[in-house]
């Protein structure tokens, strides 16, 4: 085991634990304060990080050091060179897909990124489906025209559901244009840009817009 | 040996990735078949459905509940077959990953999360190392060989050799001695896969409204001033209290609550990512940190349990996985020591005498405070010493018999289990189930001529057997005391007669009057039934 890595560890530990620490102590004052300066996490984070450095630097010195031989080698030459390449490339998708979401234009479509009870799980929406029959357009009760899972998931705002739906309703007889229009508010209850999405059945055409 | 390869490859207890694997399979079984199956009622209704992929619009076949319903039992059977066979290979593996990627990948009906993080554990598990239990859990001084039938020099050889290690092996329980280690990159992987999730789980409570406590007020259908609607339960009693206590009250304790949640988040993330050292760190910030993350990530998964912030079973997943890989190494070995019967090895009777009262002790203690759950797994650990008797006898009995003997018990478990299989799926009485259970028995017929015709391996065809007729049994028991089919058939119905389909509503009706739990509602139930055939015999088999 080399003491030089052990005693990088230690200090680099050392120094994470006290962001941490000082991260810990800014939010504190936010939550008693009820306001959201946020310091504290430009401390916390980073020696979150430091403590990850550090321990994986630790470890790996470590593990030199085990003198018991694992029942189950590790593998060697060019398998152990692609497992790592494959393992890296796993984890580097994990790591970017929910990406997506982040810098991503759809707010809604929360798939893959992580967000389990996010806020936006959460808004409180009405969603109103029209078609359009013989030039005039009327609601439709989506109750009677699909299965109730897909009306939850077009209250989420879901663009796939929401196009694939109004393509669906194309292809019905007699339906000339479609539409649909959700109104939500945020859980602190405020009112959030409608989501509208229509189409021209003639030429398939959907387009999207956000109105209040 | 590069830094790399000594932070991919660490050495784990090998009791770690042997628990990791047979406990996800055996859950993800019985999950798939109670918590999933009965949403396949939506699947296709209405000739509708919208992939996760677009890709899978445009290959897979049309969607409909029987093809759901198929892939779920499927899929329950192959992880719990490859959960008892000893040793599965990767590729078995691999298609449980396929099958269960495409049961939540074909519809966006499903959208639970973890079915996704399931995927990922499932192909992190292909590159786990191939253990037996004897493998994982024995001392490393006294390895289990298996011995071909007739082999009888090679065996009085080892035993000879067991011996002389024997006399030098360390005096002490069985229980306590030292646990074996694993080189397991997949393990790693595992590990900063579930790291990964809790990282972006943080990230996404950042937002103003979840720090303001805004957020989990409505996930918890609470008012706006945090209390819960006049005549409702507080889902949080116990925090508020405990908060409280602290001087953390109003608005203060909602900030605090969402506050938490992220650093939670960070202390599990940076705890998956360190704990393949578990084992090997000498450093004790690091065994402080696992014992810390173990905390923080039970309480956080109990207590969303507590709060009815319930995901599927994605709890119950989490809370395996701390426990696997942020307890001690030791712990987890004594713990599966005692309770997994081990085939030609003797652990002692102070393991036999501790299953026994671990057995009775739960046992007791889950009837006696009504949590039938515990009552039958107090039940299944007492069980465990006469099925290991058992497998002993079999075991001696099988390696004295001769090969073509071994043929014939093998190709017998498979048929068996095969009957079994298919029976279980006939017995289930959901549409789809009869055509899995068979894909299923086809599978292991495959399986049992590719290990007889390419490599010979007779013996390995037994697990596969008894694997295949648990996982028929476990099918029909999964059934009966669930009310899956209740679910099921209700659901299908109510979607059906919605959209004005009066004949497979009023089928479905008749199967969830079967199926319905014994309470006061038969009357209402047997109406919806009555008003479907009125349907039919005015409008035909469909609205007009």
């Amino acid at each position: 085991m080399s003491d030089r890595e052990r005693e990088w560890s230690t200090r680099i530990a050392q120094a994470g634990a006290g962001l941490v620490a000082v991260g810990a102590l800014l939010l504190t004052f936010d939550v008693t304060a009820q306001e959201q300066r946020a310091f504290g996490w430009y401390a916390l984070v980073p020696g979150v990080l430091a403590l990850l450095a550090a321990g994986v630097l630790r470890g790996a010195a470590d593990a030199a050091g085990v003198k018991a031989p694992p029942i189950v080698e590790p593998p060697q030459g060019k398998v152990a060179t692609w497992l790592a390449i494959a393992f890296g490339a796993g984890l580097l998708v994990q790591a970017l897909i929910p990406l997506r979401y982040y810098f991503g234009s759809d707010p809604y479509d929360e798939r893959f990124a992580w967000r389990m009870f996010s806020n936006v799980r959460v808004y409180r929406c009405d969603l109103g489906a029209f078609e359009t029959r013989s030039g005039y357009e009327r609601p439709v009760s989506l109750m009677q025209t699909i299965h109730v899972g897909w009306g939850s998931l077009l209250r989420r705002n879901r663009p796939a559901v929401m196009d694939a739906y109004l393509e669906w309703r194309c292809e019905q007889e007699g339906v000339t244009a479609a539409r649909l229009l959700n109104r939500c508010v945020s859980p602190a209850g405020e009112a959030v840009p409608d989501v509208v999405r229509r189409i021209d059945c003639a030429d398939g055409a959907l387009d999207d817009g956000e109105e209040r | 040996m590069s830094a790399l390869s000594r932070t991919l490859y660490v050495p784990v207890a090998a009791v770690r990735p042997y628990l990791a694997l047979k406990c996800t399979l055996i859950l993800l079984a019985f999950d798939v078949w109670i918590a999933r199956l009965y949403k396949g009622h939506g699947h296709g209704a209405g000739g509708f459905n919208v992939a996760h992929f677009g890709l899978l619009d445009a290959v897979q076949p049309s969607i409909s509940a029987p093809l759901y319903v198929g892939v779920i039992v499927l899929t329950g059977a192959l992880c719990l077959t490859i959960a008892i066979a000893s040793r599965p290979p990767r590729a078995l593996i691999v298609l449980a990953f396929l099958l269960h990627t495409w049961s939540w990948a074909m519809s966006m009906l499903d959208s639970y999360q973890h079915h996704y993080l399931l995927s990922i554990v499932l192909l992190a598990l292909a590159f786990f190392p191939r253990l037996t239990a004897e493998e994982a859990l024995l001392p490393p001084s006294a390895p289990v060989k298996r011995d071909a039938p007739g082999d009888e020099g090679k065996r009085k050889r080892r035993k000879k050799k067991q011996a002389e290690k024997k006399k030098e092996a360390p005096e002490g329980s069985a229980l306590l001695r030292p646990f074996p280690l694993v080189s397991a990159g997949g393990y790693a992987f595992l590990a900063a896969s579930v790291a990964v999730v809790y990282a972006y789980t943080a990230l996404s409570k950042t937002d103003p409204e979840w720090l303001a406590g805004a957020a989990l007020k409505s996930v918890l259908h609470l008012q706006e001033n945090g209390m819960p609607a006049p005549g409702r339960d507080d889902p949080i009693s116990f925090f508020r209290e405990l908060a409280a206590s602290f001087g953390l009250a109003g608005e203060t304790f909602w900030w605090f609550m969402g506050h938490s949640v992220v650093g939670v988040q960070l202390v599990c993330a940076l705890g998956y990512l360190l704990a393949p050292f578990r084992d090997v760190t000498t450093a004790l910030w690091m065994h402080a940190l696992g014992w810390l993350a173990l905390f923080t990530a039970l309480s956080f998964h109990l207590g969303a349990e507590y709060m009815g912030l319930e995901i599927g079973w994605f709890s119950y997943y989490m809370i395996g996985y701390a426990l696997i890989f942020f307890l001690p190494g030791r712990w987890l070995v004594i713990a599966a020591r005692a309770l997994v019967p081990l085939l030609g090895a003797s652990l002692g009777p102070e393991v036999i005498a501790a299953r026994i009262l671990a057995g009775l002790v739960l046992l007791a203690a889950g009837f006696g405070a009504e949590l039938p759950v515990v009552g039958w797994l107090g039940v299944a650990i007492l069980a465990l010493t006469p099925i290991r008797l058992i497998a002993k006898a079999a075991w001696t009995r099988e390696a004295a018999s001769r090969e073509t003997q071994t043929h014939h018990v093998a190709l017998g478990a498979a048929g068996i289990g095969a009957a079994v299989l298919v029976a279980g799926g006939y017995i289930a009485d959901l549409p789809g189930a009869p055509a899995a259970a068979i894909a299923g028995a086809v599978l292991l017929g495959a399986g049992v001529v590719y290990l007889l015709v390419a490599k010979g391996q007779a013996r390995a065809i037994h697990g596969y057997g008894v694997g295949a007729a648990i996982a028929g049994l476990a099918l029909i028991a999964s059934m009966a005391l669930s009310e899956t089919r209740w679910d099921f058939y209700r659901n299908y119905g109510g979607n059906h007669r919605r959209l004005g389909e009066w004949a497979i509503a009023y089928h479905a009706y008749q199967k969830a009057v079967r199926y319905a739990p014994d309470d006061d509602a038969a009357d209402s139930r047997q109406r919806r039934v009555d008003e479907m055939r009125a349907n039919i015999e005015r409008d035909g088999p469909r609205r007009p």
